[in-house]
């Protein structure tokens, strides 16, 4: 059997009577040339990665920039919609007196429900007008028996 | 190259590249036993060995130098190898333990004795198996271990003491000693 194996003395020391028995830890060998070429595939590897982990952040960026325009859109349009009838006043204000006119007579039909219902005016005082003849009566009793010229 | 100028290279961004490339040369020998051992195949060992200094490049930056770099290294090869693992479930070494076991010849050349050091070795407790498996085969120190395993170096001797005590056993026992 093989003496010890194990080139670290204290670990040697460590193990005692076992040590003697163990044969020599045999390394495991890779390919020839394999730790010549590992610090470049490791490198071009990372480079790669680091590539990949880049593009990834400018995408999330490019995307999450689209994602808050639309938003924006979004909110603008529903803002601007949502106002009540907002588009149906403004023409009419910009209208000419003309421009009325022809509107109503173009459209004269949709008007014939409004004419068609009774007005209901406001209730007025009645104002009492005495007939002539009481005025004269009322005349003459004021003048009492003076000439109309006299007065005057 | 030391392990500060190692990683002053890496952290300037102008010579960045350069700093791994220094990290790699000065560590890719240790690291690659490490995990081969534990990956019977050169394809897969070489798989997690790069992923292994990928990782590292990426989190370098974080390290903030509370253990030695190795250790740190280390952890993080254990870590790959044992993400590897659990994704290929059918792991070789179930096939060569269940070779060994079936051997029952008294006097066992060299490869079967290290086969049968094996098998002992994954009879042990867990702990007592890390333990002998950092110590014996990645031949770190006690302050390193202590370091990874988060353990007193005390207790890390008497744990390799005990797993030699008791492969010595088992492999007298079945008489291959």
């Amino acid at each position: 059997m093989a003496l010890n194996p194990i080139e670290n003395d204290d670990i040697r020391k460590e193990m005692g009577e076992l040590s003697a028995h163990l044969p020599p830890k045999q390394p495991d060998l890779p390919p020839p040339g394999y730790f010549e070429s590992i610090p470049e595939k490791v490198i071009q590897r990372w480079k790669t990665k680091e590539g990949e982990i880049h593009h990834r952040r400018v995408l999330i960026r490019r995307w999450t920039a689209i994602a808050a325009i639309s938003l924006g859109v979004m909110v603008a349009g529903w803002w601007l919609f949502s106002k009540p009838n907002a588009s149906t006043f403004t023409p009419a204000l910009t209208l000419s007196s003309s421009e009325a006119y022809q509107y109503v007579m173009d459209n004269i039909s949709d008007f014939d429900r409004l004419m068609e219902q009774q007005v209901q005016w406001p209730m007025e005082e009645k104002i009492i007008v005495p007939d002539s003849s009481a005025a004269e009566e009322f005349l003459l009793e004021e003048l009492q028996g003076h000439e109309l010229e006299q007065l005057f | 190259m030391t392990d500060e100028a190692i990683l002053q290279l890496a952290r300037r961004p102008q010579t960045r590249e350069e700093g791994f490339r220094q990290l790699v040369l000065a560590y890719q020998h240790r690291l690659y036993q490490v995990i081969r051992r534990q990956l019977p195949l050169h394809e897969d060992a070489d798989d997690v060995l790069q992923n292994t200094f990928l990782k590292v490049f990426r989190h370098l930056d974080g390290f903030e130098g509370r253990s030695e770099l190795y250790t740190w290294m280390y952890r993080i090869a254990q870590n790959e190898v044992f993400n590897f693992v659990k994704r290929n479930a059918k792991m070789k070494m179930v096939a060569l333990e269940n070779q060994v076991e079936k051997r029952e010849e008294p006097h066992l050349n060299p490869d079967e004795l290290v086969r049968c050091l094996e098998m002992a070795v994954n009879g042990l407790p867990e702990r007592q198996q890390m333990v002998f498996r950092m110590r014996y085969y990645d031949e770190l120190s006690y302050k390193q271990m202590a370091d990874i395993l988060k353990l007193t170096e005390g207790a890390l001797k008497a744990s390799f003491h005990h797993a030699v005590k008791k492969i010595e056993e088992e492999l007298k026992s079945k008489q291959w000693l």
